[in-house]
């Protein structure tokens, strides 16, 4: 569960809202006052313009292979001479965001494809932690011992000594840099397939490992960074009526619902569209927002269920919600590293991107991103829309930390987005991971490119991945290039593979704009 | 009246247009929130064009040479009359912000405040507000939407009593709220509610009236189902699912709750009031006779004046333009309102079609009769309207206006022989030529600032692929040079030269091409067929909100008759439309489930 941040740390506020137009017109566009408060503890490092660095990882745990046969085409975006020139079909989204984002191609997991467990606890247990579990045989080095085929030797499928042996990266993270671990979750507690994302040691040198399922219930994240503060609730009018919004939502959508059930192709979409921007302005997507951090409450999105139905129908509101948990979180700086996980991984029905039908009624997602449906017509443009959503999920968070003023500029200004998936192919495969950061962290970092790792030497590691985020986040100052790293830990002590190749190889070159 | 004439010239112009079609190589589909498709230059939907060649030297635009004769493609003989129905395949229309303004208030008799005002409609040329493309719902359209909801909710919950059509504390609250949800309801959604729709907002009120957390009062809990009601579909689409018609699968025929909406928006910009309502309830609307009448006292009423002014003023292309960035702003609502004037009262007057382009009595206020340099009643002032009869050289209808000469000239205040040429092509000859691809822009030849209008004509027309297309417009365009920018009749340009106003309205094998001045083109339109059936085929594009529409040769020979038969003028050409096929059914969509 999250940390319950103590009183003295919270701040009263409200997460405003405004339509874009009239936040324009008002005097204070982007003077916005939000008092500058200083993170309680850790290393973490302000930003450029006295603004704290937060990072956000948005992670899934299924393979973005569009059509089989490895295909790449339809994931990786166009480039330059290493310039993004343009999105892919799943990354379509982004297209207004290229500029802001970079691709990193050939970002392997090697630890994965050390533990002979499934295809999914292997790669989920250690995506972001990118350490084999405890169970495993250990040089005197700390290096892993492998057989010739370099599976790790003594590893357990199971139990305590089936986790991995270091903290994943948003816990240690968090740690580091004094934030609450505000990990969240899309989806249900899916066993072990949600908790893996989310490992972490007790204390330094302790083996125990923490395994937290991440909260599912927004409601319940806020409330565990703010709870119990807040002026007393307005009892005007106006605002009682509109506490009932996600009633009078719910009856309206259910209107469009019944009415798009009965139209034809043209008029359906066009009611769909309606009822998307509807839902839009209720989710506070694309407007900007002004956060006083005044009276604590949430403006959770309308008609947001109580608890998921365990096929996914619910997973935009229940994003939009974390994604305003978060936003809010990190512009009232009680945390500055946030974690959203996309847990769900047997019924996905993805309703909201196919006009409020089920996008996969006759097939298990688990089996459709291995393509046991096939790779006929309809089931590769099924499975590009669904994975062009979680694309979207991307878009819609750089939008929103863009729409949160900041000093003179936006919360994006001073925040890392991780988007990554721990499988890529849809046989297991922890190779060439689906890898997508944006955010410059006011210019320190450079964006708008296409790192390609897979083409070159060892290739890149997610062990290179969490050591350059890792020294990004804490490094006390980037202006040196990678010169005097202060995290080495993400793969480094476990030596090679038995073919050879490291398990990391150190920071991305060419990310630092001073390298 | 005979339209077989009128459709034997479309099928003529189409054939002798291929350069013009839109997806042809050196022009591309306008590029609008609305796309709409492409539609043959004729209007007819019907005849396959040739492709075009830029460098075929038989096309228009190479002088000297003739365009291609083409041979129609005829209509099987009786064709129109073999065919059952002549269904409009009609997607479902959303109240512009007008009529969703004008039905917010009707509903709320206590006068309510719209705060925002939906301004979602978009006014494109080539299209009406009245179709689904301009209506689209954007993102901020939905946050106005929402926030004028929660204004409404607010004023309901201090006026209840105006919209309760029962007492909570004598016939108990349930049974009063439910009471409140199928009279508010039948008025908001125009219809009865189904038993879905009645329980799901019934469920809606208990739900916040007995939340266990916060409960509503049960005015606050009126307002929310106010708002609720308010932001359904039902209210801001003209949902038609229509009733099966025996033997006609793909077709529906609109219920009488259905005609009543399509009557009133048509003609009001409103919901159907009373009288249409007791129509639509006892189904005596589905009569013809009966639709008719309903329709005749709608026209007849002075509340129609606005709706059908609109029409005329967006067929003419003078809807929504201001030009206050170019005369006082006295002056420029002085250009709008004499056309509303003019055309309300050629339309109550018995005014024929052909009285648009020749009427030789206006209206004008003091500012306007200055500017036509008319001599007005000494005791006219800027709010007294009186009529006048026209100079002679302004006896060219609507053409001669200030607001049309200022609509079809450069926003930089010049007039375009361009812009007025594509108005008459397009709006008055039902042409149609889309645009030009930039790129094309750049093969636009540079002459000297000295050289005379007709140089610049002469010029483009030696170059291709643009001759192809400006031989249509500009020798249009060229005539009506003897009105500047806003309108004031003129015989030299600023710079002393003389104006040459001999133009040519060129392949349209029924009109003699050459004219001179914009007199002169009026006179020649007026009483043309082409005319007059284009103004048929805008009514009814107008009317059912699309412009690809199915068989229209036959639709409007249907309603030229009708026409006929309802008088002939102006007023029976909109009363003629209601009693068609296209107004009283439509095709069903792809995968419609009615």
């Amino acid at each position: 569960m999250s940390k319950r941040v103590p009183l003295d740390r919270l701040m009263q506020f409200t997460p405003t809202l405004r339509g874009r137009r009239a936040f324009l017109k008002g005097a204070g566009a982007v003077a916005v006052g939000l008092p500058f408060l200083e993170l309680t503890a850790g290393a973490a490092r302000a930003a450029p313009g006295d603004h704290p660095q937060r990072l956000l990882i948005l992670s899934m745990g299924h393979s973005m292979d569009v059509n089989g046969g490895y295909d790449d085409a339809n994931l990786l975006p166009v480039h330059n001479n290493g310039v993004l020139t343009a999105a892919s079909p799943v990354l379509q989204a982004l297209t207004p965001h290229l500029d802001k984002c970079n691709y990193f191609w050939g970002i392997d997991n090697l630890v994965a494809q050390s533990l002979s467990s499934n295809g999914h606890n292997a790669s989920g247990r250690t995506v972001l932690a990118y350490a084999p579990h405890a169970g495993a045989n250990y040089n005197g080095d700390g290096s892993l011992v492998t057989d010739q085929n370099g599976f790790a030797l003594g590893q357990v499928s199971a139990g305590p000594q089936a986790y991995p042996t270091g903290p994943s990266i948003n816990c240690f993270l968090a740690d580091r840099m004094g934030s609450p671990r505000l990990n969240l979750r899309v989806g249900g507690d899916h066993g072990e397939h949600a908790r893996d994302f989310y490992t972490s040691q007790n204390g330094a040198g302790d083996p125990i490992i923490l395994r937290d399922p991440g909260v599912q219930n927004p409601a319940t994240a806020f409330d565990g960074l703010f709870a119990g503060v807040g002026e007393p609730v307005s009892q005007t009018t106006i605002d009682r009526l509109r506490r009932k919004k996600g009633s009078v939502l719910d009856a309206v959508l259910g209107q469009f619902n019944t009415l798009m059930n009965t139209v034809g192709a043209e008029d359906r979409a066009r009611l769909d569209r309606h009822a998307t921007h509807l839902r839009q302005v209720e989710s506070n997507l694309g407007q900007v927002v002004q956060v006083t951090c005044e009276n604590p409450q949430m403006n959770f999105p309308a008609g947001l269920p109580a608890n998921d139905d365990g096929n996914a129908r619910a997973d935009h509101l229940f994003y939009a919600s974390q994604l305003d948990v978060v936003r809010t979180a990190f512009a009232c700086q009680s945390a500055s590293v946030a974690h959203i996980h996309f847990s769900h991984i047997q019924n996905n029905q993805f309703p909201f991107t196919n006009g409020g039908t089920d996008l996969f009624p006759t097939d298990n997602w688990h089996a459709v991103v291995h393509h046991d449906n096939g790779d006929g017509e309809q089931a590769v443009a099924d499975r590009l829309k669904s994975y062009q959503w979680y694309a979207q999920c991307l878009a819609e968070a750089i939008s929103t930390l863009e729409a949160t003023p900041e000093g003179a500029g936006s919360l994006m200004d001073n925040t890392l987005v991780v988007w990554l998936s721990s499988l890529r192919y849809s046989s297991h495969s922890t190779n060439n991971l689906p890898v997508v950061v944006a955010g410059n962290l006011q210019g320190q970092l450079n964006t708008g490119r296409f790192f390609d790792f897979h083409s070159h030497g060892d290739g890149g590691t997610l062990g290179d991945l969490w050591t350059s985020v890792a020294n990004i986040m804490l490094m006390p100052t980037l202006a040196n290039g990678w010169t005097n790293p202060v995290v080495n830990t993400f793969g480094h002590n476990i030596g090679t593979r038995s073919n050879g190749r490291p398990f990391q190889n150190g920071p991305l070159p060419g990310w630092l704009a001073s390298s | 009246m005979n339209r077989s004439v009128y459709l034997v010239m479309l099928a003529a112009v189409a054939t002798a247009l291929p350069a013009c079609k839109p997806e042809a190589n050196p022009f591309s589909l306008p590029p609008s929130r609305l796309d709409p498709p492409s539609r043959p230059v004729d209007g007819t939907g019907e005849e396959p064009l040739p492709q075009s060649d830029p460098t075929n030297p038989t096309l228009p635009g190479n002088p000297g040479d003739e365009p291609e004769a083409g041979t129609p493609e005829p209509l099987p003989p009786n064709y129109c009359d073999s065919l059952d129905l002549i269904p409009v395949p009609q997607e479902t229309l959303r109240l512009n912000d007008l009529q969703f303004a004008n039905t917010m208030r009707a509903l709320f008799s206590y006068g309510v405040s719209l705060t925002p005002e939906l301004s979602s409609t978009v006014v494109i040329a080539e299209t009406y507000t009245t179709f689904p493309g301009v209506n689209e719902v954007l993102f901020e359209d939905a946050e106005d939407l929402i926030a004028m909801s929660e204004g409404l909710a607010l004023a309901a919950v201090d006026n209840v009593d105006a919209l309760l059509p029962c007492s909570p504390a004598t016939d108990g609250e349930v049974a009063c709220a439910e009471a409140f949800i199928d009279t508010f309801g039948e008025r908001a959604f125009r219809r009865p509610l189904t038993a879905e729709e009645h329980t799901a907002f019934a469920a809606l009120f208990d739900e916040v009236r007995n939340d266990p957390t916060e409960p509503l009062s049960f005015n606050e809990s009126i307002g929310v189902v106010v708002q609720g009601i308010v932001l359904s579909p039902q209210v801001l689409y003209l949902v038609e699912q229509g009733v099966p018609v025996s033997g006609a699968s793909e077709v529906v025929e609109l219920s009488a709750w259905e005609l009543a909406s399509r009557l009133s928006y048509l003609f009001w910009n409103m919901p159907p009031d009373e009288a249409l309502r007791a129509a639509a309830a006892d189904g005596s609307l589905l009569d013809d006779d009966v639709l008719l009448a309903q329709a005749t006292r709608l026209v007849d009423h002075p509340n129609a004046s606005p709706a059908v002014t609109g029409f005329f003023a967006e067929w003419f292309g003078v809807y929504g333009v201001f030009f206050n960035d170019r005369v006082s702003p006295t002056l420029a609502a002085a250009f709008n309102e004499e056309f509303s004037r003019k055309v309300d009262d050629l339309f109550r007057n018995q005014g024929a079609v052909a009285d648009l382009l020749s009427f030789e009595t206006s209206f004008v206020n003091a500012p306007l009769a200055d500017h036509y340099g008319i001599t007005p009643n000494p005791s006219t002032g800027n709010d007294d309207w009186q009529p006048v009869t026209l100079p002679a050289e302004r006896r060219g209808g609507v053409l001669t206006t200030a607001v049309f000469s200022a609509a079809s000239a450069h926003a930089s205040n010049h007039t375009s022989f361009v812009h007025r040429g594509k108005a008459v092509r397009e709006r008055l000859l039902c042409g149609e030529l889309g645009i030009p691809d930039p790129a094309f822009l750049a093969q636009n030849p540079v002459l000297p600032d000295e050289a005379t209008v007709r140089e610049k004509i002469d010029a483009r027309m030696e170059i291709q692929p643009c001759g192809g297309c400006h031989i249509l417009m500009d020798p249009i365009g060229i005539g009506m040079e003897d009105f500047d920018e806003q309108g004031r009749f003129r015989s030299t340009y600023p710079n002393a030269q003389p104006v040459d106003a001999n133009g040519e309205v060129l392949f349209i094998n029924s009109l003699e091409p050459g004219f001179h001045g914009t007199n002169g083109l009026a006179a020649k339109l007026a009483p043309s067929e082409i005319f007059a059936s284009c103004a048929i085929d805008q009514w009814l594009r107008y009317t059912v909100g699309r412009r690809e529409i199915d068989d229209v040769r036959c639709l409007i020979e249907q309603l030229g008759e009708r026409q006929e038969s309802l008088g002939g003028d102006l007023r029976a050409m909109v009363l003629a439309t209601v009693t068609s096929d296209a107004f009283r059914y439509r095709t069903v969509q792809a995968s419609e489930s009615p």
